[in-house]
């Protein structure tokens, strides 16, 4: 048993080489064109079109399967509801879309459970994950129309765009933009007069005497919400959903409180009465007027119905008129 | 336990496993949650090897060569290399209940992981290219790191004291734990990470054949010589001086053991997170089929364990379709009453 040293630095040295070697031709985002192990140029994406349309949808009923929040709301706004077969756990709007199977959440997608359900088309959003996922569903043969994650307006205006073309309902998609960008724009118009904008702290999940709450900070979808709803998030210190201690709440001194509330997930609505009556907190100016509001989380979809989320905040977020 | 049969009979048992997990890859290659005949799926198979011309249709050829052939190619590497890095790990602690998952070197992986994804940005510098080698690199130093630590801790003089081995590993979980946690909450836009349950549970849903060969790859090259090191590790079972009395380089084989095992562990865990209980499972089954002796263990325990694995997987892939289950679920719901049987069959012999 000499030769253990060599051996072991030999076989130390390949481990190395092998390691090394695949990592300096690595590239997750290219796509896998050729075959590494026979060399064959196998299918290959084209180009990452937005909307694949290698094979149109034939027969009357399309089989749709869509797949997030946003995109399912897009699908039944532009009246294809009756199509869709399969949904993800992330698409609860509308309550129709809840009862339909579901293929896994949105982060977390099966490709093959997908495609076993013999869609036409698939409506999703690039915040469809795992990267082997989606990476698969690009490179099937059949339509997926990829929507940009849903964050702001614009991504929604686009999303309507492709979706509206993919099902063949351009004109409905571009008038529900069009009375969406007119409630944007009311909704501006109002709250421009405001005497100042309203501090608003938005919670996932709120805190009770037992537990920190969950609050909205920069970049997610609840802060964009109060920024369209003529309000400032006064949360933003935080990145993305982080747990808030109740002294960080007292500090940041919100004007309205607002608590997201859904099934499961979320707050309860008797969260509110909850936040209104703890003693630490009765000098918050939201607690001491008694605007502590609950609104659903589906609010924060980004869907086609971001008018009406938009201005049903902005009434909850504006000054009383006590206080201009 | 039997490790009286024949040398043929273990051959020929050995070769049995070979049968068997070929079979259940061809099987696991048919079967999902889109159906296709066996025909079909032949004639990818076919076409993608050049054996043939004819074109197989796009959705077959997608999900055959793209989505279950990795996963399979993986789960057949992952499987190996833990259930032989559990095997090699029992020898070398000289204890029945060590497994990668268990004493905590798969929570050190995934602890160098999400160290990685913390500051492997800031160590790469500004090459762009250099990150995305920090997540294996990092897993293989948390796994390798760990692995040392849990012998230094709980070896006295070459005998390995169970409690503190597993009160390791109880730490390390604690600690991975928590940094899992604490990245999650920290980065919870960054769509890899944003699923606690990959690090935690594991899954081979992220197979692609870049990662699959690069596992197999790895695990070939350590597997072979771990397997090499089977009569070092026989005379370990007699203990580190006796070893040493036989002309083993005690020292050598053990730092190398530890370090090609945790590393096999550590570039598994940065491909498909933590898969417990198969390392702990497999050797047992096959100690209880093929004795004690490495010679038989180490092979096969590499040749079941990928049976094991791409079994598992099939299951994660199949039982809630069209969705998807965790893998580490299914190896935490057969390996952890099979853990706790150990566990009372181990408390008459030693003291926990």
């Amino acid at each position: 048993m000499k030769n253990h040293n060599q051996t072991f630095f030999a076989y130390a040295g390949v481990l190395a080489a092998l390691l090394i070697t695949p990592m300096l031709q690595a590239n997750e985002t290219a796509a896998p064109a050729v075959c590494p192990i026979t060399g064959k140029t196998g299918p290959m994406p084209k180009n990452h079109p937005q909307v694949d349309t290698a094979k149109a949808p034939e027969s009357e009923s399309t089989r749709i399967i869509s797949i997030g929040g946003a995109p399912t709301e897009i699908v039944y706004a532009l009246g294809k509801g009756d199509e869709v077969v399969a949904v993800d756990l992330s698409s609860t709007y509308p309550p129709a879309a809840t009862r339909l199977p579901k293929v896994g959440y949105i982060r977390q997608i099966s490709p093959e459970g997908v495609l076993s359900l013999n869609p036409d088309i698939i409506v999703t959003s690039e915040a469809l994950g795992p990267p082997a996922a989606k990476a698969a569903l690009k490179r099937v043969n059949v339509p997926v129309v990829w929507c940009p994650d849903p964050t702001s307006p614009d991504a929604l205006y686009t999303s309507l765009e492709i979706v509206g073309q993919a099902l063949g309902e351009e004109e409905k998609a571009a008038e529900l933009t069009a009375s969406i960008q007119e409630k944007l724009t009311d909704v501006e118009m109002a709250s421009s007069q405001w005497p100042q904008k309203p501090r608003i702290v938005f919670f996932m999940q709120s805190p009770t005497p037992t537990r920190a709450g969950k609050v909205a900070g920069k970049g997610t979808r609840a802060d964009e919400l109060i920024k369209l709803a003529g309000g400032v998030n006064a949360a933003s210190d935080v990145n993305g959903y982080q747990p808030f201690a109740l002294e960080a709440l007292i500090a940041s001194r919100p004007d309205v409180i607002l608590l997201g509330t859904s099934v499961g997930h979320g707050s309860g609505p008797g969260d509110a009465k909850v936040l209104l009556g703890m003693p630490q907190l009765s000098q918050i100016p939201a607690i001491k007027s008694g605007r502590v509001e609950t609104v659903p989380m589906e609010d924060l979809s980004f869907g086609p119905r971001l008018g009406e989320v938009t201005s049903s905040w902005s009434e909850l977020i504006a000054p009383a008129p006590a206080d201009s | 336990m039997n490790p009286a049969r024949s040398h043929s009979a273990k051959i020929v048992l050995l070769a049995l496993m070979g049968v068997f997990t070929i079979a259940i890859c061809l099987y696991s290659l048919n079967t999902g949650p889109v159906e296709f005949s066996s025909g079909e799926t032949a004639q990818v198979l076919a076409y993608r090897l050049g054996l043939t011309s004819e074109q197989p249709a796009v959705l077959t050829d997608t999900v055959v060569w793209d989505l279950r052939l990795p996963r399979i190619v993986l789960g057949l590497a992952v499987g190996a290399g833990i259930s032989l890095a559990g095997a090699a790990m029992q020898g070398l602690f000289r204890n029945p209940l060590a497994d990668p998952g268990i004493i905590g070197v798969s929570s050190g992986a995934a602890t160098g992981g999400v160290l990685a994804i913390l500051f492997g940005g800031i160590i790469a510098g500004a090459s762009a290219h250099l990150v995305q080698y920090m997540l294996p690199i990092f897993a293989m130093a948390g796994g390798v790191g760990v692995t040392f630590l849990i012998y230094r801790l709980s070896s006295i003089g070459g005998r390995t004291h169970i409690a503190t081995m597993l009160l390791t590993g109880i730490a390390i979980n604690a600690i991975s734990g928590a940094l899992i946690g604490y990245v999650v909450t920290r980065f919870a836009d960054d769509t890899q990470i944003r699923t606690i349950t990959f690090w935690t549970l594991g899954s081979l849903a992220g197979a692609n054949w870049q990662s699959a060969l690069l596992v197999a790859g790895l695990t070939l090259a350590g597997g072979a010589w771990v397997l090499s090191q089977w009569r070092a590790l026989n005379a370990f079972l007699l203990g580190e001086a006796e070893a040493f009395q036989l002309g083993v380089n005690v020292q050598l084989v053990k730092r190398g053991l530890i370090f090609v095992t945790a590393a096999m562990v550590g570039i598994t865990v940065a491909a498909c997170g933590v898969i417990g209980f198969v390392g702990l499972v497999v050797p047992h089954m096959i100690r209880i089929s093929l004795g004690p002796d490495h010679r038989w263990l180490l092979p096969g325990s590499a040749i079941l364990g990928g049976a094991v694995l791409v079994g598992a997987d099939l299951g994660a892939r199949t039982l809630v379709a069209p969705a998807e289950l965790q893998i580490g679920i299914l190896t935490a719901l057969i390996g952890g009453p099979f853990f706790l049987g150990l566990l009372l069959s181990a408390k008459r012999k030693l003291s926990i």
